[in-house]
């Protein structure tokens, strides 16, 4: 192993970016890296490479996708949310084989997930041959848990209290855990719904249909899903007459007048009208094990649908189209439906799920030209013949976060002790992006010093201490400033030269209130102590 | 200021997990300093990835974002808030990826900044920071080991049965647990200071009291004398140590 990845946060241009920066350069897999340039992968962010001196530099673009850990203490999250977003993630995780992608690489970290709008998870990847975990079903039950723990936040359910119990098993299995998310939603999974009210809210997203990862809870507030709830506004996500909309897909935010045949959004152009036919008129459903009947599909990456998207051509409607003609699949997460492919030195994919059977495709080489299945006439660019995607636009997803939503702009808002908050990169040839604003602490000012006073207690002396002075008339502990609720203190501590506040000696040992713009004067050293 | 610095393997050891830094250049008209020493940990010798790590990232925040925070002021206040950040975010990396790798390592830090007339120290760990300051060496930085927390709580160390084996045991590091604790100091710069960064294994060897130690010469010339006396000793652990010597006067 050479070294660990560097990540940062870094604006680049006016974009954000994940940064990644790895040694040594000979451990980057470059089929890997062209995989993720040049295809729109659920679950990744997507990659600008970047050569600079040399070596590579991963910038993954975060663009207007929100962090995760912002989103849930800005906005409540609820069960809705979290089954969407759950399934998502599993989904997208055993999906990425198909892109010979490796869901191991994966930066399975809160702190790097990101959401788009309509609850689509976004992780940064690792394309490093050195990074492949030993235990990633331990990694992802971590990850897992915490996930959970960010959205349960000690509430219990049926749902929350139905994964914890999976995932508080020593042993660990994604198409165990996405069975286990599957469960209870047969009764909704199996309602059909008329492709006029489907909804395309899982837009980019991973096989969460409308029949299930709209979440519909078992609260039954959602008859059919699609989106999410907010507000509690709708009676059902894609039934009719439903908070408001006249009758077709959308979903209700509270404030907005819903436009037939989906949502209007400010800011956006053209409304939601095309969910009814992006979901997929007349989609046909295909069966999952354990699943039942989905309804509705996704076509992730692909701005416009292609005519026979509602055979489901869920997140296979890439470059190698796996889908076995005899059967449809929709992006769900079952294996069985397509791949039979085998890299060597990859994991395979359904031939390894125990019961599967391959389907009959011939072995896809990288380099080679696709297999059957690909559409005819579809551009393809770049290396290895791989088609360049074009990113979903915006108008065919259903926002699920409140229009009111938006994470601080202009400012960065920091949080306490432990939080990773963004670090600016600012070249000197750009404006500034952003002000970063600090946390308000007292300080103390001396000649033309600004001391700030960020740990308590805090001592100021000539030895080792919080503030050290250079004065040998100083005592080596001369004074402790106290904190007490909102309050602060200052304390002599027994020093040689005294201590004077205002004008006035303190008494050895005994704590004063401080107040703002209080003069400290310690032995002939002065400062002034100021609130914020 | 006059600076020098020294890392070795020592006699035992098979790979040398220390590593440091020193930056220097001037922003303006004020010259700017950075040293930094990390001593990794890891019974599996992989502590190196984590002290290189912090290294690594700490010399990217010198080159990419200092100058930024240099022209905002207080310089000092937002200096060492992007520090806490920096170092916070690094343990939390390292954490990560020792888990996803299922490694075992971690590192100390300790950092000297230096912009102006006053210096920022950053502490984590049980490398120490000392000053030696009017012919006297003070040791600046508290250890973050099992044997001073007992101390600091009033108790006797010695009187636990396991003294021995804990008494280096670190309880507070980088990459080793979800959080970890950043001690913060500043001081006022005077001509004339000595500033002393090292690793356990350079002062658990070498003595720090005036005699013992010639401070003659240039920093890197008292380094290497300090090493050799480390060379007599067992010197069974890395030893990385920086002296940076003021000789500008502080007004």
């Amino acid at each position: 192993m050479g070294s660990l990845c560097e990540i940062t946060a870094e604006v680049k241009g006016t974009e954000q970016f994940l940064v990644i920066r790895h040694e040594p350069e000979e451990d980057i897999n470059q089929y890997l890296l062209k995989m993720l340039e040049y295809n729109s992968v659920a679950g990744i962010l997507p990659l600008k490479n970047q050569y600079i001196d040399g070596k590579t530099v991963l910038n993954f673009q975060v663009g207007d996708r929100y962090r995760l850990t912002e989103l849930a203490r800005q906005n409540k999250l609820g069960v809705r949310e979290a089954r969407l977003l759950f399934v998502r993630l599993v989904d997208a995780f055993l999906e990425m084989k198909e892109y010979f992608l490796n869901a191991d690489q994966c930066v399975c970290d809160l702190e790097y997930l990101y959401v788009d709008a309509t609850l689509n998870p976004y992780l940064p990847y690792l394309p490093f041959e050195s990074v492949r975990s030993q235990d990633i079903n331990r990694v992802w039950r971590d990850f897992f848990q915490s996930l959970l723990s960010l959205f349960s936040g000690g509430e219990r359910n049926d749902f929350y209290d139905r994964l914890m119990r999976y995932l508080i098993q020593p042993c660990f299995h994604l198409r165990e855990f996405r069975a286990c998310l599957a469960e209870g939603e047969e009764s909704v999974a199996s309602h059909v719904i008329p492709a006029s009210e489907q909804l395309a809210g899982s837009g980019a997203g991973t096989g969460c249909n409308a029949g299930f990862g709209g979440g519909a809870d078992t609260g039954g507030s959602m008859g059919s899903g699609g989106g999410a709830d907010i507000g509690g506004s709708m009676g059902s996500g894609g039934g009719a007459g439903a908070g408001g909309s006249t009758g077709s897909a959308g979903v209700n935010i509270p404030g907005n007048a819903g436009r037939a045949g989906g949502v209007s959004i400010p800011g956006y152009t053209g409304g939601m009208s095309a969910h009814g036919e992006v979901a997929g008129a007349g989609s046909e459903a295909a069966e999952t094990p354990g699943r039942g009947k989905a309804v509705g599909f996704s076509v992730p990456g692909s701005g416009k649908r292609e005519p026979d998207a509602k055979k489901g051509s869920g997140l296979t409607g890439g470059l190698f189209r796996k889908k076995d003609p005899e059967k449809e699949r929709t992006g769900a997460a079952a294996p069985q439906a397509g791949a039979g492919v085998r890299i060597p030195g990859m994991e395979t994919g359904a031939a390894a799920v125990s019961g599967s059977k391959p389907a009959s495709m011939p072995a896809a080489v990288p380099g080679a030209e696709p297999v059957s299945g690909e559409e005819p006439g579809k551009k393809r660019s770049g290396l290895f013949g791989f088609g360049k995607k074009d990113k979903p636009s915006r108008e065919d997803s259903t926002p699920i976060l409140p229009e009111a939503f938006s994470p601080a702009a202009g400012s960065e808002s920091r949080g306490g002790e432990g939080e990773w908050s963004r670090t600016v990169f600012v070249r000197p040839d750009q404006e500034e992006v952003r002000t970063v604003m600090l946390h308000k602490q007292p300080y103390l000012t001396s000649r033309d010093n600004y001391i700030p006073m960020s740990q308590f207690p805090f001592t100021v002396g000539k030895g080792s201490a919080s503030y050290i002075v250079a004065n040998p008339t100083v005592s080596r502990h001369h004074i402790t400033i106290l904190r007490q609720g909102d309050g602060y203190y200052v304390r002599d501590e027994n020093s040689t030269n005294k201590t004077h506040l205002n004008g006035r000696e303190l008494e050895p040992l005994k704590p004063e209130l401080l107040q703002d713009g209080d003069r400290l004067q310690i032995s002939n050293e002065e400062f002034i102590f100021h609130m914020t | 200021m006059n600076i020098g610095c020294i890392t070795d393997c020592g006699k035992v050891r098979r790979e040398n997990q220390d590593r440091c830094l020193v930056l220097e250049r001037s922003f303006g008209s004020e010259p700017a300093v950075l040293c930094v020493v990390a001593d990794g940990m890891g019974g599996t010798g992989d502590g190196g990835l984590a002290s290189d790590y912090v290294v690594r990232r700490l010399q990217r925040w010198w080159e990419q974002e200092l100058p930024a925070l240099l022209e905002r002021q207080p310089v000092y206040a937002y200096v060492s808030r992007s520090l806490d950040e920096l170092l916070t975010g690094c343990s939390r990396e390292i954490l990560r990826q020792s888990r996803q790798l299922q490694v075992s390592t971690g590192t100390t830090c300790s950092l000297f900044f230096s912009c102006g007339k006053q210096a920022l120290i950053k502490h984590i760990g049980d490398s120490r920071i000392y000053l030696k300051r009017d012919g006297e060496w003070m040791q600046l930085t508290r250890d973050h080991t099992w044997e001073q927390q007992e101390i600091s709580a009033g108790r006797d160390p010695k009187e636990d049965a396991h003294y021995a084996r804990k008494k280096g045991a670190l309880v507070n590091a980088m990459g080793a647990a979800d959080t970890c604790s950043i001690d913060t100091q500043m001081l006022q710069l005077a001509e004339g200071d000595c500033y002393l960064l090292c690793s356990d294994g350079f002062y658990r060897y070498i003595p720090l009291s005036d005699g013992m130690c010639d401070m003659t010469g240039a920093a890197q010339e008292i380094l290497e004398r300090m090493a050799d006396v480390i060379r007599t000793t067992p010197a069974a652990d890395n030893f990385t140590a920086i002296l940076a010597i003021n000789n500008e006067p502080v007004f």
